[in-house]
């Protein structure tokens, strides 16, 4: 017993070391093994996709459905007081979620519309608080409900082909995931 | 198994001299403290008029002791802090507590960038030098704290010499090795997301050339913007998505589509407008970013290919810079630090002037071994 204590004392400095090395390269270990970005450890993930020729882009768009008979309009970032293409990938990532589970821009392990549908509900839910907090000119009026769409953009990229997503509604707080239903 | 412990304890305990460390924690200080805080200091100020309940915060932030978003009262007192721990890190005053603190708060601002969606992997590497410095053994040398040490002794008496108070003396060199290995697991992750994300027909060139073209976000035609100056419709741009094509139905059960990843934020530069020209550029820029980067990992067996792997990152870097208009500054700095500038300037001078002397092969003492007769 004596021993391996008087070993452990000799080498206190470089367990130490040791434990501290650990600690500070694990996490970058960690992002190879599994990608994710959580500052500041990342897996890289910068320019990590393919985009030939053949590859479609898209955007998702949402569109405000006032309930007082106005005409649909689409709300930006700046309605919210984000910037645009952060907003984008701040919704993509850790809202709606990739078809790679283990994307590095957001973990949706065993996503389901179900949970697909409360996650969107929390999160249209707080769209529609903050437009209408800023909404000091009475611009957007009463909300009846957020549409999510997610767009193929041409070679110009202008909008060519929707699908509807699903459906947030204001009075219920639900949003309900349409994509593959039954009308 | 014992020869191959012996090389391990060897990799990251054999005695060095202490010059990455102290030079990192002085050249890196003075950038992030001249170059970075600034900037970082405004747009930390800038998220408390944000909407906070559209984030989803990462977990670093709520681990930290530091209110997100930063309320507007308390935001002199963080600049003031994070400006008077950059000065003493980089002069080395009360060094590894003010390292430690430095790194805690540059977490925070990296965090706070990140869960608004823009995550400043510009910052990764410099914060992760300061997280290693406050522990590396040497990081203190040339340092205000070892001047006020031989003030201290000199009044004991015995006084060592300055040159020899400021560098100290040997130390375990596991400092200098873990900040290479983090810079060859970094480096080699980056390689490696592509493989993973896109098999090797990434280094088809397709993908860059698609950035080469510029313009990877759209404006709406439903944003009104055209009385705005440019720069003022970046709030209204909306970042595009990748997605395969002919995803199936059970993968693509969201929207029918199947979305993957989002693109990057690109300008391209002059150079950017020249390599689009030719093709071939983008598939060449490819292959070899797809080659440094995955074979980084051997820069931590020899000096010579420490110094060869640092300098193509380097190329990399600013290559990068010059025709996507992405800035990794700061990356350059840490590999700058990172060169073995001891061996450098004990090896180069030589192989210049055999090279001078028309023997090309082998390049001087570039490529002996380590302890070789000089």
């Amino acid at each position: 017993m004596e021993q391996p204590l008087r070993a452990v004392r000799r080498h206190a400095g470089e367990l130490a070391a040791a434990a501290v090395i650990t600690a500070l390269l694990l996490p970058n270990l960690a992002a190879l093994v599994v990608p994710y970005e959580s500052f500041p450890y990342t897996s890289a993930p910068m320019f990590a996709h393919y985009k030939g020729p053949g590859t479609p882009l898209y955007r998702l768009r949402m569109i405000a459905e006032p309930a007082d008979g106005r005409p649909e309009r689409e709300v930006h970032a700046a309605d919210l007081g984000l910037n645009g293409v952060s907003f984008s990938r701040t919704f993509f990532g850790d809202v709606y979620g990739s078809i790679d589970p283990y994307s590095p821009f957001g973990h949706h392990p065993g996503d389901t519309p179900r949970a697909f549908e409360e996650r969107l509900g929390r999160y249209f839910g707080h769209v529609t608080a903050v437009l209408a907090r800023r909404d000091t000119a009475g611009a957007w009026g009463r909300l009846a409900g957020l549409r999510l769409e997610a767009v193929r953009l041409d070679q110009a990229k202008r909008d060519a082909e929707v699908h509807v997503v699903g459906r947030y509604d204001a009075a219920t707080r639900r949003f309900v995931h349409q994509w593959g239903r039954e009308p | 198994m014992r020869g191959a412990l012996r090389a391990l304890h060897r990799f990251w305990f054999a005695p060095e001299t202490p010059v990455t460390p102290p030079l990192m924690r002085i050249v890196l200080g003075a950038y992030v403290l001249f170059g970075m805080l600034p900037r970082d200091l405004r747009a930390v100020r800038q998220a408390w008029t944000r909407p906070t309940e559209l984030v989803v915060p990462p977990a670093t932030l709520d681990a930290l002791p530091i209110p997100f978003p930063l309320p507007p009262e308390l935001g002199p007192t963080f600049a003031a802090v994070m400006t008077a721990l950059g000065v003493m890190v980089t002069v080395g005053l009360l060094t590894r507590p003010a390292l430690l603190a430095y790194a805690i708060g540059y977490i925070y601002i990296g965090a706070v960038a990140s869960s608004w969606g823009h995550y400043p992997h510009h910052k990764v590497l410099p914060v992760q030098m300061f997280m290693i410095l406050a522990f590396a053994p040497g990081a203190t040398a040339w340092s205000v704290d070892r001047l006020l040490m031989l003030r201290l002794r000199r009044r004991k008496g015995a006084p060592p010499s300055l040159p020899a108070a400021l560098t100290g003396p040997p130390v375990p060199r596991w400092g200098t090795q873990l900040i290479l290995v983090v810079i060859a697991s970094i480096m080699f992750a980056a390689g490696l997301a592509k493989l993973r994300h896109t098999g090797v027909r990434w280094a088809d060139g397709e993908t860059l050339r698609f950035y080469f073209r510029g313009g990877t976000a759209v404006l709406p035609s439903t944003a009104r913007t055209d009385s705005l100056p440019p720069q003022s419709r970046r709030p209204y741009f909306v970042g595009t998505i990748v997605g395969p094509a002919n995803v199936a139905p059970e993968v693509a059960w969201r929207d029918g589509f199947g979305l993957e990843a989002y693109t990057y934020m690109v300008s391209i530069d002059a150079l950017g407008r020249v390599v689009r020209k030719w093709p071939w550029t983008a598939t060449a820029i490819s292959v070899s970013t797809l080659l440094v980067e995955l074979t980084m990992p051997l820069l931590l067996l020899t000096p010579w290919l420490r110094s060869l792997y640092l300098t193509a990152a380097i190329g990399l870097i600013v290559g990068i810079n010059f025709i996507l208009g992405i800035s990794f500054a700061p990356w350059i700095v840490v590999f700058l630090c990172a060169l073995d500038w001891e061996w450098l300037v004990d090896r180069v001078p030589v192989a210049l002037r055999q090279l001078k002397a028309g023997r090309l092969w082998p390049p001087g003492r570039l490529l002996q071994r380590e302890g070789a007769p000089g």
